[in-house]
């Protein structure tokens, strides 16, 4: 296929320059929802042949990373979570709004527990608190905390209602920092209070 | 303001979603009220702190030769 059109040509480079520029940060976030790198690798992969395949529909100038998460997070939520659907363990406990801080707070300014906890809690445990949040706090969580998206392009990424970005983002933090602490203590980074 | 109406702005602010007249007036509480401050600090710390713990670039260099293959291939079947 030596011969292959200009355009077609054309259409590839300009869908290498501007879609294909985005493939690691879609890479680490397909990681966090599908948990695992088989998955991930497939997930991205059927995401830009899926993109490939709309390319004349993207409109030119307009954010094609928030494009392309729109995509991912679609085949993510339709195929793979469908696909893999183990139970979803909701933990149904509420807990208050400033949980972590409370509860850090609580154990006196002596030594300085804040920072204790945030040099001592390892990359992994932030990692596994995330992939074990329901998909649907999950989700929410990963596009705002590791690719920064805004409450706005979240809602067009997710096809939901920005009320729900907030409320779903709001109790993915709290479920977060819950884990979070509960590893602190398992690990004894953390005493807990008796 | 008082720490009410501050706090209910509170995950607003650090995610960014404020306009700058209400940063400020938040801001004007936070000088003066120092649990506030903490709290706000703590909570831009924690998004930080997460997102730098999961944020680890990951080895994208493989998985793009394999698209780069699919690419081709879908092109040569559509022909």
């Amino acid at each position: 296929m030596n011969d292959r059109p200009s355009g077609d040509n054309e259409n590839k480079q300009r869908f290498e320059a501007e879609a294909l520029i985005h493939l690691n940060t879609l890479h680490r976030t397909a990681l966090r929802m599908t948990k695992n790198e088989g998955d991930a690798d497939d997930l991205v992969q059927d995401t830009y042949m899926k993109a490939y395949r709309f390319w004349d529909k993207f409109e030119e100038g307009s954010n094609c990373r928030a494009w392309l998460f729109k995509i991912m997070t679609n085949l993510f939520i339709n195929d793979y979570r469908a696909k893999s659907r183990s139970p979803q363990i909701v933990d149904l406990e509420d807990v208050d709004d400033d949980f972590l801080f409370g509860h850090l707070s609580a154990l006196g300014p002596a030594d300085n527990p804040e920072k204790h906890f945030f040099n001592k809690v390892f990359d992994d445990d932030v990692k596994l608190a995330i992939d074990e949040l329901p998909d649907d706090f999950k989700i929410v969580v990963v596009l705002s905390f590791l690719e920064g998206f805004s409450y706005q392009e979240i809602a067009d990424i997710t096809d939901l209602q920005i009320g729900t970005v907030k409320s779903r983002l709001h109790r993915g933090r709290k479920l977060l920092q819950k884990s979070l602490w509960k590893y602190a203590i398992k690990n004894g980074f953390i005493k807990e209070p008796a | 303001m008082n720490c009410e109406e501050a706090l209910k702005r509170l995950f607003e602010v650090v995610d960014k979603e404020v306009t700058q007249a209400d940063k400020e007036e938040i801001l004007e509480h936070l000088e003066h009220c120092r649990h506030c401050m903490s709290r706000f600090e703590f909570e831009e710390v924690f998004k930080t702190f997460v997102s730098e713990k999961a944020c680890i670039s990951c080895d994208s260099e493989k998985l793009k030769n394999k698209i780069l293959f699919r690419l081709d291939q879908s092109r040569g079947s559509s022909r």
